[in-house]
């Protein structure tokens, strides 16, 4: 929120300009002014030296104008840009929302389905990267009947997906692990080190900030990097282990054993009296018989400590640095206390399910139609007593198991009628792919991808009961008939003993062309009469 | 590992196959079967289920005690084996009479799947082993399938589905779409032997193996299911028809109350309406 000094009509006050709307409140007693931004129909800004004015039209009616005059020319331009940026914001917003659906597509930081259709560079950035995708495109936007928003209406998740990868930014990461010194020949060390690679460092690691400032204007910067990448505060900084075989070097050597600040140097973090070590130091028991380990002792500076340190404060650096992470613990008071309570005998909440009234009585107003499930007519051939008797018949001299397994005639066809069964199974799953050649292959998938493009818009537009579609409809039912004789070629063209896989994966195709252009021809014929 | 067996105990049904069929010889079958299973693994549990016109019950174990001492002793036969025999056969006598209707060619099954069901999950929930508890069901069937009893079937499937726990289809008589869909989701094998006499030899190739081997096996069950179902308002057989978004059951058109005839949910107007649009395909003429 930005807020200046103003003048309106002579009467001093101040002017607030806010992410929606702009507020002037006078200093004495008097009526503020109230605009929305999204109400400012024009803005006009006139820069003099201690009075410069900013004139907002809005485009109520009769449109009200106010002027406002500033003596601080900087006030005078961080409210400018701010009303600009705010009216530009919301005429934005403005275009987006009107009718229900919008409110829907409103999306992801510019993803609405409306921003995408219309982003043609996104379009073309996709067509240019993949062929396939660039091939249907043609097919069916450039020769067929479809136009370019059906065709993206269709596929707004791909053009989302890409607005979402490239707004992503690429977050901080420990510079210093990704520089690697390539040793070539003749033990000369290369390296390549770009603007941003050396801003990171130079902002990750205040000590090497340091050593930079305080040398780099006797040295120049390639020898001051040459060297810093040798010395023995390069290793240091990246944790490992410093072993007297790495040459001395004078100036970088004195940097070592600066960099155990840590970040609670930098700013004091509000932490919570439950694990705020520091503050609880005096009531614990580790003073007494159990020491910590020495690795957390306050003091110590053994040869391993550095290094754990070090990427500790490098991975907490990182983090403060990232825009929109708190330090602060998100949990209350509350909630930290309540974990720390034995759940164990509380009464399990019950389960609230939602009631579905199931109506079991539905009876069937119709006699049940013949169909393989339909209970059919009550067979009468066997009564009740008769098939209770022959029940009782089977069970009362138990059955004996002794002679069962006697029949092995019997068994072996059964093993032989099995065995048939399963070798059929097994041909079946394990069937080779037929081999048609690779050119016949692209051509029908390619006609195959394109009809079902063509059907799919083409079911779209004719169940849409829209009259203003029905010139494209007539397009697309060309382009299907196309795409009908395109199949019949295909079929024509190729080998008699592959023709038969071909015509099984072409066959559902043929089937829906021809559904559609038969479902098309009667909805004409009952359209013109 | 548990063997649930769902034995179809529907009189007339059995009774029209008496000259393909012999019920007396498929019970044999069945008691050589479940005592081939509890005879493999000292864990292994047999539940037996008889499934009626009317209601089903569990035969095996029984639930009031049995006196085992009535049983006498048979010098042949492995003692435990013969009682198991004895209280199936008998709990299976005393449930006849109330199993027994003319009129009806089919079985409420679903009653049947939920009891073993239960009790597969009562098993494994005790289980202390590792590995899980295995389970499966083997249906014995000659009925036909009851259109009211589409949902309940269906949820009984669903929760098989859900436990993993396959369920097996022996279809000596009649047509059931819902014991081919069951058989198929649960990863069951669905059979229609050709000699139904030789039944203990398909129980014992096709039916015994546990459901962790079943997929090193190529086992002969039938591959073309018949997965359409039957509309709710008049029981036709429907490829292509409407589904109600809240509890869906599954119509052959619109209902004409606009609203769902299972759970009452009433649907918007305005989409009812789009489903009717007539397609509009001649372009308009602008008037010059």
């Amino acid at each position: 929120m930005v807020s200046a000094p103003a003048l309106v009509k002579k009467e001093p006050g101040l002017l607030y300009v806010t992410e929606t709307d702009t507020n002037w409140v006078p200093d004495g007693t008097g009526a503020g002014i109230f605009v929305a931004l999204k109400d400012v129909a024009a803005l006009q800004a006139k820069a003099a030296d201690k009075k410069s004015m900013l004139r907002i039209t809005t485009s109520s009616t009769p449109p009200a104008t106010h002027t406002f005059t500033f003596t601080d020319n900087q006030d005078f331009e961080t409210c400018k840009a701010a009303l600009q940026s705010g009216i530009a914001r919301a005429r934005a917003g403005q275009t987006q929302v009107g009718g229900k659906s919008d409110k829907q597509d409103e999306g992801y930081a510019g993803t609405s389905d409306k921003q995408l259709l219309a982003d043609v560079a996104l379009q073309q950035g996709l067509l240019r990267n993949d062929d396939k995708l660039r091939q249907m495109f043609e097919t069916v936007v450039i020769h067929g009947g479809v136009s370019a928003t059906e065709f993206w209406s269709a596929r707004l998740d791909l053009l989302r997906r890409q607005v979402l990868s490239n707004t992503q930014k690429r977050g901080a990461y420990n510079v210093l692990s990704s520089i690697n010194p390539a040793t070539g020949s003749e033990n000369k060390i290369n390296l390549s080190l770009s603007r941003e690679i050396i801003k990171d460092i130079l902002e990750m690691y205040p000590t090497v900030a340091k050593a930079y400032n305080q040398n780099v204007p006797p040295l120049s910067e390639s020898d001051f990097w040459a060297q810093f990448f040798a010395s023995r505060l390069f290793r240091y900084l990246r944790g490992e282990k410093l072993s007297t075989s790495d040459a001395p070097n004078p100036i970088f050597d004195k940097y070592i054993g600066h960099s155990a600040e840590t970040i609670a140097d930098q700013q004091p973090l509000p932490v919570s009296f439950l694990y705020n070590v520091d503050a609880n130091e005096q009531d614990n028991s580790e003073r007494y018989q159990a020491a910590t380990d020495m690795t957390m002792k306050p003091d110590a500076i053994p040869s391993t400590l550095p290094m754990l340190s070090n990427i500790n404060t490098l991975s907490a650096r990182i983090l403060h640095n990232v825009s929109d992470y708190s330090m602060v613990d998100p949990t209350t008071q509350a909630e930290r206390e309540d974990a720390l309570e034995l759940h164990d005998l509380d009464i399990a909440p019950s389960q609230e399910y939602l009631l579905l009234k199931i109506d079991r009585a539905i009876q069937p107003a119709l006699p049940p139609a013949n169909g393989s499930t339909a209970a059919t007519a009550p067979d009468t051939s066997v009564s009740t007593v008769e098939s209770l008797e022959y029940m009782r018949k089977s069970l009362d001299p138990r059955p004996s198991l002794e002679h069962l397994a006697d029949d092995n005639e019997l068994y072996e066809e059964v093993i032989a009628s099995l065995s048939k069964t399963i070798q059929a199974r097994v041909k079946e799953t394990t069937q080779q792919r037929p081999n048609i050649d690779a050119a016949t292959l692209e051509e029908m998938r390619l006609t195959h991808a394109t009809a079902s493009e063509f059907l799919h818009h083409f079911w779209i537009d004719f169940n849409s009961g829209d009259a203003s579609k029905a010139a494209e409809l007539s397009k697309i039912v060309e382009s299907l008939t196309r795409s009908n004789d395109r199949i019949t070629a295909i079929l024509d063209t190729v080998a008699s003993e592959q023709r038969q896989h071909v015509l099984d994966g072409l066959e559902p195709l043929r089937e829906g062309i021809q559904i559609a252009l038969k479902r098309y021809q009667t909805a004409f014929v009952e359209q013109r009469d | 590992a548990l063997l649930g067996i769902i034995i179809d105990v529907n009189g007339a049904q059995w009774a029209r196959i008496r000259d393909q069929v012999d019920f007396r010889r498929i019970i044999s079958s069945l008691l050589v079967f479940v005592n081939a299973h509890l005879a493999l693994k000292e864990s292994n549990k047999v539940l037996v289920v008889s499934c009626g016109p009317h209601k089903s019950k569990i035969l095996y174990p029984a639930s009031e005690s049995t006196d085992s001492a009535n049983i006498e002793a048979d010098g042949q036969m492995y003692r435990p084996f013969q009682v198991v025999n004895q209280v199936i056969i008998d709990a299976m006598m005393n449930s006849l009479e109330e199993s027994q209707s003319s009129s009806s060619n089919s079985v409420k099954f679903a009653g049947a799947l939920s009891m073993a069901l239960s009790y597969a999950n009562k098993l494994s929930s005790h289980s202390i082993g590792h590995g899980g508890y295995q389970s499966r069901i083997l249906a014995i069937s000659v009925s036909e399938d009851e259109p009211s009893q589409y949902i309940a079937c269906m949820n009984a499937m669903f929760t098989a589905q859900k436990l993993s726990i396959p369920v097996d289809v022996c279809k000596l008589n009649g047509n059931s779409v819902f014991l081919e869909q069951i058989a198929d989701a649960t990863s069951g094998t669905f059979l229609r032997p050709d000699h139904p006499s030789g039944i203990l030899q398909y129980l014992m190739s096709v039916y015994s193996p546990n459901p962790s081997i079943r997929n090193y096996l190529a086992l002969p069950s039938q591959s073309n299911v018949d997965f359409r179902a039957s509309c709710f308002c008049h029981q036709k057989v429907v490829s292509i028809g409407y589904v109600c978004s809240v509890c869906l059951s599954v119509y052959c058109s619109v209902p004409s109350t606009q609203s769902c005839m299972v759970c009452g949910s009433k649907y918007d107007p305005e989409e009812i309406a789009k489903l009717f649009i007539k397609p509009q395909v001649i372009p308009i003429k602008k008037p010059k």
